[in-house]
């Protein structure tokens, strides 16, 4: 069995511009008003001025543990051994929609023929492609890149085997992973916290961005873990 | 400029084409370098048999490389091109495309597009061939030259990848109208104030990689960006530990990532930057060398700011004066480290002027022009001239023709005559008393940008009107001549236009492209188009190039590659460029100096003058001053409470490309109103104002101005201020995107009286107009 | 700082019932099928009372036995057109010995006790309507025949099933089989339990059990229901089944009253929302609906079912009784519906928190 695949977000580099829906649709060639296989999602809180907001980005994760797969009846959705890429093989879906219920997070689209069409890690271009084909490459050796990874302006969603994307991580990150955060179906950068300055005006050393100090705040955030983390 | 030089620094794409240079020399029009070999781990489809070829991105012309994968004709795929100076983060970083550039596939074959030429013919615009529409284009400016004289044709040519349109109107057709973007519509108060001073429009951009502070004042530059290697340095930046600081009524998404917002009362940046300055002066912060030996009317500068205290500012701004103090404190021990990014924000009232002169006068003070990680004093490549190349004996027919503003009395009302040739709102007053009478737009709407309402009328009046363009609207169902215009993957392109500005820091560069896919339909390359204008009016001599690509080569005439070589590698890294080069040539100023007091501009200083004595309140000077907001144009009252603005969103260039079905379908879905009918632009309002009017998102709603008013669709967000309502421009009636509201159509010509700036801060009320 | 992507928001907005997603359908189906199960405990209840008390065949609990069985084939119709209405894929799904592989599905599991389901209670339904017995009966339950008899095949039928219908012992293990095909129809429950990240559903014991207790509630109700819109009379038996749909009916509104606890202790934001979504506007309308709906029955089917299983009934009480007893269990089948319909609509989901 080969190395899983997986996705990255960082939602610090994230301007929530768009530029991966609109590329994956492009890739997949797919109508505008289609529903996404990448989402992004503008998540915002308080009133102004004490507002904040957070872009985003979703796709199906290829979970390592696939809930979709899982309840699929027609044994339609295939996690696959070689790069545990998901994948879903259109000429067995019933359009049951039952793996939209079991999946996390939103996956699965159903476009007008009823049947299940979702992000294949560009695996091949259109709904249900993909299914049956040889490994996943990386694009050093060939393999094409997620069109969302080549397109992401903020160089904030990455793709790629395991271990190689916990290499990338954050050292929070990464441990927050290992430990299960997310059901280690995808690695999620923790929001920097770029407080405002004069908040702690004695302190000013205290409003470092914690993208760069990992270490210090994990055992921290790590006791935090059971409370907010959930799917 | 020289290729050793350029070899050496020409990082990955180069390199990487190198390697596979038997594919390249065999790229032809489209190339033929295959995107993926037998070996690929995909399903082969669209792509599988596509070719690649590149292109710099024109969707906000702002020239982002691209790699498109064509099949068949068809463009099947598109991307970024990695380490490219405008849209990646640079050297060996991965190049993407916004969502704008993305969408240049879908309008590359966008059934909507405007493929064959017209003319007018008994009141109605009919389909031509081309001879026929170059000869009666000809034919029309012939009539209208004899009757009335060229210099009452004006030139509003806009994003051209070309600078023929100069040549054929002003050398050649002879008319001194010219009215550009940039200056005009964009973002006039500060590009006066930046050249004046001696920062140049380079005040725009900051050195962001090099920044270890970074300010940007009513710029939003993670949605409305020059190229992707802004909010991609930007980000850079803040990995390397540097402080984003975002000034800024709106909570956009910059000030998402900032770590300090500050949200201020609109037109209020003149008060914050005359505060901070007290502070940097008061505290001694100030680079005294670079203010002894570089800048002019610094005395003057600090006794103007003596009592312009953080607590004085703060009553103007609603700023907090601790904050104020502390941003000030920061920003100058940052320097010269420490950048001002400032655009339109600053840039668009009626105040603007005199705002961002206040605000640039920081960065003298602190010394951080042309200093790693200030402001950057970018340089383009060495192109030469053409017709210098060739030995071209040009005329210059508009020689000695004296713009209309400066000519007729009528307009000794407008003090900006002194500063300018010619106004935006100002244009349908010139029509209606006979001085313009024609006018070629090229990529240019100017019913987008301001009194919108007086335009419609001087359309109707026009006597000739031709247009370049894509896309029906009321400018080119209006038009006598509409050419139809290629777009940029369709036609051979060497970017010109400011060709500065990128990832690359310290070195020149240079892009071009190929033509990816045969121009859709009927049409031709804007070059050809005037090409094709000039021989009709027999000046074709002129003009002997047999194509864009043929002119560009000459102007890379003192440049080590030819146009093939740079298309086909897309960009080319050239010479380093040193900081400090005022050093060697001083400020491009009256002084020579970085100049906090303009007396010595002497058509700046007869604009005060005049506008001094129209406005009694204020005691105009040509220092840096505090100008209340309301000074000049609107302010929010009793009738119209609301301060009505608009807006870019990152899904649109401007006004141009609000038609394409992939951008609108993510921004009405951004916005959670993807399913609803309505496909126009949004009018972003905050609870409280929402709530006292009984407006919901997703409700149609009216705003009305005292020039008139327009029906939009509610989004009430945190996002924006109480009593600060926006909409994104480029909707509505006149805009090729009919659906939604022309924000200009409530407006009632406003404008910045020392720059002649469209002001776009209008008293507005909002009401429910039912609906949804 | 935590922000939550709730991906599937069209949950709570009422969108959904056009969209292809959830469309009505859906709750019809996970509610019919247990109706189906319902019922068809409440015939083969009867049959066992019947050869118990050595009843005549024209008495009620053939009356109660034919039209529970009645009833169940048409709840099983029901829910199959249901689920058969929302695929894209029709005949796939008929084919579903051949396509439907994945025996960890529930919805292949469920298929296949549904299908089963159909069948046993059909075969029931047709040994009680038909033959010789049947033939000399009487009461309403027996319309069917009516239809058979149009076609002239009325004999034909008759002597058929007389001839394939099994010796006693056979029946029984007949209605045994049934009657656990007809428990598990729990299995609808579990369609949802299994969805660990929707608060509202992720309950396996809770979800499953409610399905359970509320459908077959309703089967039972409904079989009375219709039984008593023909028999006037509520005899002793009539009063315990009346009695054991009410108590089911009881026993259903304090899961769901348990599980609203939980959901109101739960603070993770997907179960906020839920909360907030079924404590607000249309949905709390309908939450009302159902705990009325469920009370009502538990009170009209213990009250009266017990005074007349202890024949305690006195004759105006009677007269008002049969009434009462219809329209609770008739808005006893609404809510157990209702609940569905809003375990759906008020479902949410966090994928993704982001946080500091
Ligand atoms: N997506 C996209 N990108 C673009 C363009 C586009 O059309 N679309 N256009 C390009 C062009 S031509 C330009 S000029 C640039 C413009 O680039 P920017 O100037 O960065 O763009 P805007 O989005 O107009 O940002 C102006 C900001 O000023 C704020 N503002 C409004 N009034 C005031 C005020 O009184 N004081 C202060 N401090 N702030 C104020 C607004 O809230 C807004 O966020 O963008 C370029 N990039
Ligand atoms: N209301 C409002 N107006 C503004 C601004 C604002 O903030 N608010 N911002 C101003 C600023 S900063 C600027 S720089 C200017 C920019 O203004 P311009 O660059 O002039 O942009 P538009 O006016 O949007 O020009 C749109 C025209 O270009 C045409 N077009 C679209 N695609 C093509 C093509 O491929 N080829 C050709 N030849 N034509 C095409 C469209 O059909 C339309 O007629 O806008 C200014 N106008
Ligand atoms: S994200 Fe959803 S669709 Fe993708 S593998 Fe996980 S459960 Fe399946
Ligand atoms: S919709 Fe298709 S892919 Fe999804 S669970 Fe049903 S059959 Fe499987
Ligand atoms: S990996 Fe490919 S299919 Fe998946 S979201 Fe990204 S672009 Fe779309
Ligand atoms: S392209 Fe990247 S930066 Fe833009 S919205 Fe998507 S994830 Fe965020
Ligand atoms: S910023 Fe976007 S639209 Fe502008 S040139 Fe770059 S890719 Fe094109
Ligand atoms: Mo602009």
């Amino acid at each position: 069995m080969g190395e899983q695949w997986m996705f990255y977000f960082d939602p610090n580099r994230c301007i929530g511009c768009h530029a991966c829906s609109i590329s994956c649709k492009q890739r997949h060639d797919r109508d505008p008003d289609a529903e996404d296989w990448r989402t992004v999602t503008h998540l915002s809180q308080g009133e102004y001025p004490d507002f904040e907001e957070v872009p985003v980005s979703m796709s199906c994760m290829h979970c390592h543990d696939a809930p979709c797969e899982k309840v699929c009846p027609p044994n339609a959705i295939e996690k696959r051994e070689e790069d545990g890429i998901v994948t879903v093989n259109r000429d067995r879906c019933i359009g049951c929609h039952y793996c939209a219920w079991a999946c996390p997070y939103g996956a699965p689209t159903y476009g007008d023929d009823g049947l299940m069409s979702k992000c294949n890690m560009c695996l091949g271009e259109g709904a249900g492609s993909g299914h049956g084909q040889p490994a996943k490459q990386k694009p050093e050796d060939g393999g094409a890149k997620p069109s969302c990874v080549d397109n992401c302006v903020g160089e904030a969603i990455k793709a790629g085997p395991v271990s190689e994307m916990k290499a990338e991580a954050s050292g929070v990150a990464a441990e927050r992973f290992e430990n299960g955060a997310y059901e280690s179906r995808v690695i999620v950068e923790p929001i920097a916290e770029r407080a405002p300055l004069h908040e702690d005006t004695d302190e000013s050393s205290d409003t470092v961005d914690n993208r760069d100090e990992p270490a210090t705040k994990t055992e921290q955030s790590d006791t935090q873990t059971a409370g907010w983390l959930n799917g | 400029m020289s290729k050793n030089e350029a070899g050496e620094v020409a990082l990955s794409r180069r390199s990487l084409l190198k390697v596979s240079g038997a594919a390249v020399g065999a790229m032809s029009l489209g190339g033929c370098l295959g995107v993926l070999d037998d070996e690929t781990d995909r399903d082969l489809d669209r792509l599988g048999d596509a070719d690649v070829a590149y292109g710099n991105c024109w969707m906000c012309h702002h020239a982002c490389g691209q790699e498109v994968a064509v099949n068949d004709g068809t463009i099947v795929d598109i991307t970024g091109v990695d380490g490219h100076p405008r849209g990646s983060a640079g050297p060996g970083r991965e190049g993407t495309l916004c969502p704008k550039g993305l969408a240049e596939m879908e309008k590359a074959h966008d059934p909507d597009r405007i493929t064959q030429p017209y003319i007018r013919e008994d009141g109605e615009l009919r389909q031509a061939d081309w001879d026929e529409a170059f000869e009666y284009a000809a034919t029309r400016l012939k009539a209208l030259d004899e009757q009335y004289g060229a210099e009452t044709f004006l030139n509003a040519a806009s994003w051209a990848t070309t600078n023929l349109h100069g040549i054929v109107w002003g050398n050649l057709y002879g008319t001194p109208e010219r009215i550009g973007r940039g200056r005009h519509v964009c973002f006039g108060g500060a590009h006066l104030s930046g050249n004046l001073m001696g920062v140049g429009t380079h005040m725009r951009f900051v050195d962001y990689q090099n920044a270890d502070y970074i300010i940007a004042w009513g710029r939003n530059l993670f949605e409305s960006f020059a190229g992707q290697w802004e909010p991609k340095g930007v980000l850079e930046a803040l990995d390397n530990g540097a402080k984003l600081v975002v000034v800024d009524p709106q909570h956009t998404p910059t000030a998402q990532k900032a770590d300090e917002w500050l949200p201020i009362e609109p037109r209020t940046d003149g008060a914050l930057a005359l505060a901070m300055g007290h502070v940097i002066v008061e505290e001694n912060l100030y680079d005294e060398a670079f203010v002894e030996e570089w800048t002019y009317g610094f005395e003057r500068y600090r006794e103007e700011v003596a009592d312009k205290t953080p607590e004085w500012a703060s009553e103007r701004t609603g700023l907090e004066p601790g904050v104020i103090r502390q941003i000030a404190v920061e920003f100058a021990e940052a320097a010269p480290a420490a950048g001002i990014a400032l655009w339109t924000g600053v840039g668009q009232y009626a105040e603007s002027q005199k705002a961002s002169q206040a605000v640039f006068a920081l960065n003298g003070l602190v010394g951080n022009i042309d200093r790693p990680g200030g402001l950057r004093f970018w340089r383009g490549p060495p192109f030469s001239n053409p017709f210098e190349v060739r030995d071209i004996d040009l005329p210059n027919n508009a020689a000695g023709k004296t713009p209309a503003l400066r000519k007729y009395e009528e307009y000794e009302k407008y003090p900006f005559r002194h500063t300018t040739g010619i106004g935006h709102n100002q244009i349908p007053e010139m029509v209606e008393n006979g001085h313009i009478r024609g006018m070629y737009c090229h990529y240019d709407n100017p019913l987008t940008d301001g009194n919108t309402q007086a335009w419609l009328e001087a359309l109707e009046e026009m006597e000739l009107i031709i247009t370049v363009d894509a896309y029906w609207n009321e400018l080119t169902r209006h038009a006598d001549v509409v050419f139809p215009e290629a777009i940029q993957l369709e036609k051979d392109t060497l970017i010109d236009y400011a060709p500065a500005w990128s990832a690359y820091h310290e070195n020149r560069w240079v892009s071009a492209s190929k033509a990816a896919v045969e121009p859709q339909g009927n049409t031709k390359p804007g070059f050809d188009i005037l090409k094709g204008i000039a021989e009709a009016m027999g000046w074709g001599e002129y003009i002997p190039w047999e194509s864009e690509a043929a002119y560009n080569e000459d102007m890379l005439a003192n440049i080590d590659y030819s146009f093939e070589e740079v298309a086909q590698e897309n960009y080319v890294i050239l010479d380093e460029f040193g900081y400090e080069q005022w050093k060697d040539s001083g400020f491009s100023t009256a002084t020579g100096r970085f100049q906090f007091y303009l007396d010595e501009e002497g058509g700046y200083r007869r604009s005060i003058e005049e506008l001094d004595e129209q406005v009694p309140d204020v005691d105009l000077h040509t220092g840096p001053q505090w100008v209340p907001p309301g000074t000049f144009g609107d302010t929010p009252d009793g009738e119209y409470p609301l301060h009505f603005y608009d807006t870019r969103a990152v899904f649109f260039a401007f006004g141009a490309d609000q038609v394409l079905d992939h951008p609108r379908e993510q921004y009405a879905r951004k916005h959670g109103l993807a399913s609803e009918e309505y496909e126009g632009n949004y009018l972003v309002m905050n609870t409280a104002d929402a709530d006292e009017r009984g407006i919901e998102t997703g409700d149609m709603v009216t705003v009305a101005t005292e020039k008139g008013d327009g029906e939009v669709m509610a989004y009430v967000s945190e996002r924006t201020p109480p009593g600060f309502v926006t909409a994104e421009f480029g909707f509505g009636q006149g805009n090729s995107k009919e659906d939604g509201m022309n924000t200009m159509i409530v407006h009632d010509g406003q404008t910045d009286p020392i720059s002649s700036q469209v002001d776009r801060h209008i008293a507005a009320e909002v009401r429910k107009t039912g609906g949804d | 700082m935590t922000f939550t992507v709730t991906a599937l928001e069209v949950f709570v907005e009422f969108r959904w019932l056009s969209a292809d997603y959830w469309d009505l359908s859906i709750p019809v189906y996970l509610y019919l099928a247990v109706v189906a199960g319902g019922a068809y405990l409440t015939g083969a209840s009867a049959w066992f009372l019947r050869r118990w008390r050595g009843s005549d065949s024209n008495g009620l609990e053939t009356e109660i036995l034919r039209w529970g069985f009645l009833v169940s084939v048409l709840s099983a119709g029901g829910a199959g057109l249901a689920v058969l209405s929302h695929l894209a894929v029709y005949y796939r799904a008929i084919l579903f010995p051949v396509y439907l592989t994945n025996y960890d599905s529930w919805i292949t599991i469920g298929t296949w006790i549904l299908v089963m389901l159909s069948v046993l209670a059909i075969v029931c339904l047709v040994l009680q309507l038909f033959g010789e017995a049947a033939a000399e009966g009487d009461g309403a339950s027996r319309w069917p025949r009516w239809f058979v008899a149009k076609l002239g095949l009325l004999d034909v039928v008759d002597r058929f099933v007389d001839r394939i219908r099994p010796p006693t012992a056979g029946l029984a293990l007949l209605h045994v089989v049934g009657s656990l095909f007809a428990l598990a129809t729990i299995y609808t429950g579990f369609e949802l339990a299994i969805v660990e990240t929707v608060p509202l559903w992720n309950q396996p014991v809770l979800v499953p059990l409610l399905f359970l207790t509320s459908g077959v509630a309703a089967g039972i109700g409904s079989t009375l229901a219709v039984t008593m819109v023909f028999e006037r009379e509520i005899t002793p038996m009539f009063g315990g089944y009346a009695a054991v749909g009410g108590v089911l009916s009881g026993v259903s509104l304090l899961i769901a009253g348990y599980g609203w606890t939980q959901l109101a202790a739960n603070n993770t934001p997907a179960a906020a929302a839920s909360y907030s979504s079924l404590t607000d506007g249309l949905l709390a309308f309908g939450v009302w609906v159902v705990a009325l709906g469920f009370a009502l029955a538990l009170l009209a089917g213990v009250f009266l079912g017990l005074a007349a299983a202890t024949g305690r009934l006195t004759a105006s009480v009677e007269r008002i009784g049969g009434p009462v007893l219809i329209g609770s269990f008739g808005l006893l089948f609404v809510s157990s519906l209702l609940l569905r319909v809003l375990l759906l609509l008020a479902a949410e989901q966090d994928p993704v928190v982001v946080v500091v």
